[in-house]
């Protein structure tokens, strides 16, 4: 029924070209805060981004750092209230989701923009089977008869590489383990083709061995369909080889966004640096010490004064607790929200080594040697 | 190790540099400190009290009680307090009878006044002897499985597959009637919905790691259950046993109404029901009167458990 | 750290260790009874002070282990030797006693606090059971040390879990356990449920706590990169069989079972060029179920160089390859982690 009055007045918005001067996605000084009893939250502080076809975006940060509320808040899944826009926007193909009804909003989640969970347990429903789950969408948002979303529910879980597709299609959640579960969650994201997918910690309940599946299968749809990635974890090496562009946020901002290279290579902030000195190295012959960042993140309620981060900040002087350091923008576009960001003596000797210092310290000594 | 010596030195931190930092931001980045110390008690209370039908409930049942336990002081002898003066039968509502008079003289109020307390006391001591069998059995089924639970489990389901109000007619009809033989049919007949919603709440709090830590610690049958299921496990029984008040008075009201339970002149309100719905026609308050005291505290017990039900709840603090 | 252990004596020994769990095959099929294998003839020692790290998949018997030696459940058959006292032989004043000793954290740090109790209750609770320290003011400021050491703020002994978040609550466990002073912790994926800036700080504390302490820790995970930081030895497990056993130096240098070697090239790196250009191999399918295991080799279905006498064989035997390193795999063959990591 409802499809049937979209037809004359929704036009699909991801069939529409982007307009000329826009993205894809673009985030605009987005912020987003909650009224509560305890004070005001600031879960989403000043977020920005552009977002391409074929992209993907890492968003990584601390639980409680606002990483995932802002993907929720682009999808409109923020009860408003306790929730509030404080400012800003999201332009997809140049048109304001904020501004959208729930209406057209319903329209573009699952058909637009799909959503998959970290927790592929609680985001299927049990009393379901999968092929059910998996047409409602396509029934929905694509107009599809029972039969048609049906044989391509089939179509979808062979493509995510479940076996006997066939037979598996008439199965409960609870007949399939977690890595499949979230296979079907990706199947049912991908179901209606969608411009950009949004993955919340897909991986972190899962074991290694299929976490690595999850990924390469995440990126080999991508590279067939053409989609969007918006992956947001709390682990930069999940991210290491699929992003790339990489926002790091903390207490509701993002404090770094660059490039993965530039992320990964040429970091210009010491949370990115704590971020990726705490992942144990995977190989190593002497036993230290692993490298945490110490201290817990802030609560939103009370952020700290200054720099949010100069609290747990082992390089934070006077000046990082007082002033709210503003942006180091490079002609990149890398930017760091960090006082000391355009202070190379000062990137130089703290940042991480990573691969590219030791070849280049390598090279160097056996140059002199030479 | 000997149990004196690993006491008797203090514990020394681990000095290293990585713990002093780890130390020093503690203020700023405390997830709460700004916030006074609450306990999960105080927690409920503070959203018990957002919910305005809850605390209005809580007024009601309240003054009802107040009113209840001190009729005596207050409601004049004239009235038909203790002494029961008898007036004119059937006198409509006025200032000096609000509720009128009933078939024989004696003023409504008085008796709407004097029937709350054997409604309230049916309500609250049938409910009482309910929830005693009831976490016992529950308990009993829950924590040690197997057998216990199959065999008192099945027993609930036979007590649950007879319709309530016969079975508590004919408990009645083999005891008579009489105030304390309606709590005690009451109460003994209640005891199985407790006993099921206490068994999954243990049952619920059983699979959560802190039963194991304690296990795991060498703690007692007896400790884990005084002190970690069974506080963890008796809101819902909180909620549970309000709602189960309200019912045990509408039980009263039904089995007086029949005339089985509550055996006249004493007032309780099946009785005034019972007694006003011959002169509906012509005398609609001697009926409606005490049919709105039931109703409204029968409202206030069931709201005030479902408010409680919220505001027990630990997962929805932050909501 | 590899001492010669000869001998001194094994803190715990663990040998041939199986648990089965009944599967009741419902109301009208009794006779069809199946079980899960969770456990399968599992043996190793833990020495005094030292981690023995236990690594494997969801369902791969990790936890079931754990859960073996400290009695939380009962082992189908096997021996668990605790401080030269046989675990399943004990009395209940013994097990009590046992469990002085020993202690357990969890893995998830919501579940395994008690919501309606202070965190100073929470921590006494062990010397309260054991009845040492009777005195309350002297109790509570053990507690208040302990929670020092573990870096919380002594002043919210009298906070409840619900205000802590999740890398402070497992700091909380962490002075539980430590509060009797224990011989052997058994930390079952203490930091899974953590952030990994966290983990970082929470594995730092172990090892800190044990180099002051002493005390010994059976490690279990599922993420060999944690493991390795805090292990001597570490031992991987694959449907309730250890597959691999060793030295913490050897199995991360030389794994010999290939699923080691998965498990290893796995482990996501912060620097993309060394990501993208190491061979990673990614296991193809899920674990199958411990219900219905495979024949042969256990791992055959997964293996990415399994072959025929893998699945007509029985289980190949768990056998030392080098001197203190022990493998099950028919073509079990050093794989130097190096080689599949390039070095630039």
């Amino acid at each position: 029924m409802r499809k049937k009055n979209q037809e004359d007045t929704w036009t699909e918005l991801k069939e529409q070209p982007v307009p000329e001067g826009h993205h894809l996605l673009e985030v605009q000084d987005l912020k987003m805060y909650f009224y509560t009893q305890d004070g005001v939250v600031k879960a989403v502080n000043g977020v920005s981004y552009n977002l391409d076809r074929g992209e993907t975006l890492g968003v990584v940060g601390e639980s409680g750092s606002g990483k995932s509320v802002t993907s929720l808040t682009i999808m409109g899944l923020v009860d408003m209230p306790p929730g509030k826009i404080m400012g800003g926007d999201v332009l997809y193909r140049g048109k304001s989701l904020l501004k959208m009804s729930e209406r057209d909003m319903q329209h573009v989640r699952g058909n637009d923009i799909a959503m998959i969970f970290q927790d592929p347990m609680t985001s299927l429903n049990p009393v379901y089977t999968i092929g059910r789950q998996l047409s409602e969408g396509m029934r929905l948002h694509l107009g599809y008869t029972k039969e048609q979303a049906w044989k391509r529910s089939i179509e979808l879980l062979d493509m995510v590489g479940i076996p006997n597709p066939e037979q598996r299609v008439k199965d409960y959640p609870h007949e399939f383990s977690g890595g499949m579960r979230q296979r079907v969650m990706i199947a049912m994201a991908l179901a209606c083709n969608p411009d950009i997918l949004i993955a919340d910690e897909p991986t972190t309940a899962l074991d290694v061995t299929i976490q690595a599946q999850i990924i390469e299968l995440m990126q080999e749809m991508q590279q067939k369909n053409g989609n969007a990635i918006i992956m947001i974890t709390h682990d930069l090496g999940v991210v290491a080889d699929v992003a790339d562009k990489i926002m790091v946020m903390y207490a509701g901002s993002p404090v770094e966004f660059g490039t993965a290279d530039e992320i990964f290579y040429g970091s210009l902030h010491p949370y990115t640096w704590g971020l990726t000195r705490s992942i144990p190295d995977p190989v190593f012959t002497e036993k230290h010490p692993l490298t945490p960042i110490e201290g817990n993140p802030p609560s939103l309620v009370n952020v700290p004064k200054g720099c949010p981060f100069s609290p747990r900040c082992p390089y934070a002087t006077a000046l990082c607790h007082e002033k709210y350091p503003d942006l180091y923008v490079t002609e990149t576009g890398h930017y760091s929200r960090c006082h000391y960001a355009g202070d190379p003596e000062f990137v130089k000797k703290n940042a991480p080594a990573n691969s590219r210092t030791k070849a280049a310290a390598k090279a160097a000594k056996e140059g002199g040697e030479a | 190790m000997a149990k004196k010596k690993i006491f008797n030195e203090k514990p020394v931190g681990v000095e290293t540099p990585e713990q002093a930092r780890a130390n020093a931001p503690k203020e700023g980045s405390e997830v709460e400190t700004t916030a006074p110390v609450r306990t999960l008690w105080s927690d409920a209370w503070r959203r018990l009290r957002r919910n305005k039908l809850a605390i209005i409930s809580v007024i009601w049942i309240a003054i009802v009680v107040l009113i209840a336990l001190t009729a005596d002081l207050w409601v004049p002898a004239k009235l038909g307090g203790p002494t029961q003066q008898l007036y004119d039968a059937r006198l409509p509502m006025s200032w000096e009878h609000p509720f009128g008079t009933d078939q024989v003289g004696r003023d409504v109020l008085s008796r709407v006044i004097y029937g709350s307390r054997i409604s309230l006391a049916v309500g609250v001591m049938a409910t009482a002897i309910s929830t005693v069998i009831g976490l016992i059995m529950g308990a009993l089924a829950a924590y040690y499985g197997g057998l216990w639970d199959t065999i008192i489990m099945r027993l609930a389901d036979i007590f649950l597959a007879f319709p309530y109000i016969l079975f508590v007619i004919v408990m009645l009809a083999v005891m008579g009637s009489g105030i304390q033989n309606v709590f005690i049919a009451i109460g003994v007949l209640g005891w199985p919905s407790i006993a099921r919603v206490f068994r999954s709440a243990i049952l619920s709090v059983k699979s959560n790691d802190y039963i194991d830590a304690a296990r795991s610690m060498g703690a007692s049958d007896f400790r884990i259950i005084t002190r970690h299921i069974f506080p963890n496990s008796v809101a819902s029984i909180v909620v549970y046993a309000t709602m189960n008040i309200g019912g045990a008075i509408l039980t009263e009201a039904s089995l007086s109404f029949l005339g089985m339970g509550v055996v006249p002149p004493d007032p309780s309100w099946g009785i005034l029901i019972e007694d006003g719905q011959k002169y509906l026609a012509t005398n609609p308050w001697l009926m409606i009167m005490p049919g709105l005291a039931i109703i409204s505290t029968v409202l206030a017990f069931t709201l005030l458990g479902d408010g409680l039900r919220d505001a027990l709840d630990v997962k929805m603090k932050d909501a | 750290m590899e001492q010669d252990r000869t001998g001194q004596k094994p803190l715990l020994h663990v040998e041939h260790l199986t648990k089965e769990f009944p599967v009741e095959g419902g109301v009208f099929n009794r006779s069809r009874k199946k079980s899960v294998h969770a456990v399968n003839d599992v043996s190793f020692d833990i020495y005094p002070g030292e981690t023995f790290g236990l690594v494997g998949e969801s369902g791969c018997g990790k936890s079931t282990t754990g859960r073996c030696i400290m009695r939380l459940t009962t082992p189908t058959s096997g021996k668990v030797v605790f401080d030269g006292k046989d675990v399943s032989k004990m009395n209940k004043a013994e097990l009590k006693e046992m469990r002085r000793n020993m202690q357990f954290i969890f893995q998830d740090p919501y579940a395994s606090l008690n919501p309606r109790m202070t965190i100073g209750e929470i921590v006494s609770e062990p010397l309260v059971i054991h009845k040492v320290m009777p005195d309350k003011d002297e109790r509570m400021d053990y507690v208040r040390s302990l929670l020092d050491v573990v870096g919380l703020n002594p002043e919210h002994i009298n906070r409840y879990p619900h205000e802590f978040s999740g890398g402070q609550r497992q700091r909380i466990g962490i002075a539980r356990a430590f509060a009797l002073r224990p011989k052997l912790i058994i930390c079952d994926e203490p930091v899974s449920a953590l952030d990994v800036s966290i983990q970082a700080q929470v594995l730092n504390l172990l090892s800190d706590l044990q180099q002051e302490y002493g005390t010994a820790y059976l490690f279990i995970a599922h993420d060999l990169s944690v493991v390795q930081h805090i292990s001597d030895r570490v031992a991987v497990m694959y449907l309730g069989n250890m597959m691999e056993y060793s030295d913490w130096k050897t199995l991360y240098a030389e794994p010999y079972h290939p699923y080691t070697q998965s498990l290893l090239s796995a482990v996501p790196v912060p620097d993309p060029d060394l990501q993208r250009n190491r061979k990673r191999i990614i296991l193809k399918g899920d674990p199958p179920s411990p219900i219905n295991p495979p024949s042969g080799c256990r791992f055959h279905t997964r293996c990415p160089i399994a072959q025929e006498i893998c699945s007509k064989e029985p289980m190949p035997e768990l056998r030392e390859v080098a001197p203190g390193h022990f493998c099950r795999c028919h073509f079990a063959a050093p794989k130097p982690i190096k080689e599949s990591s390039v070095e630039l």
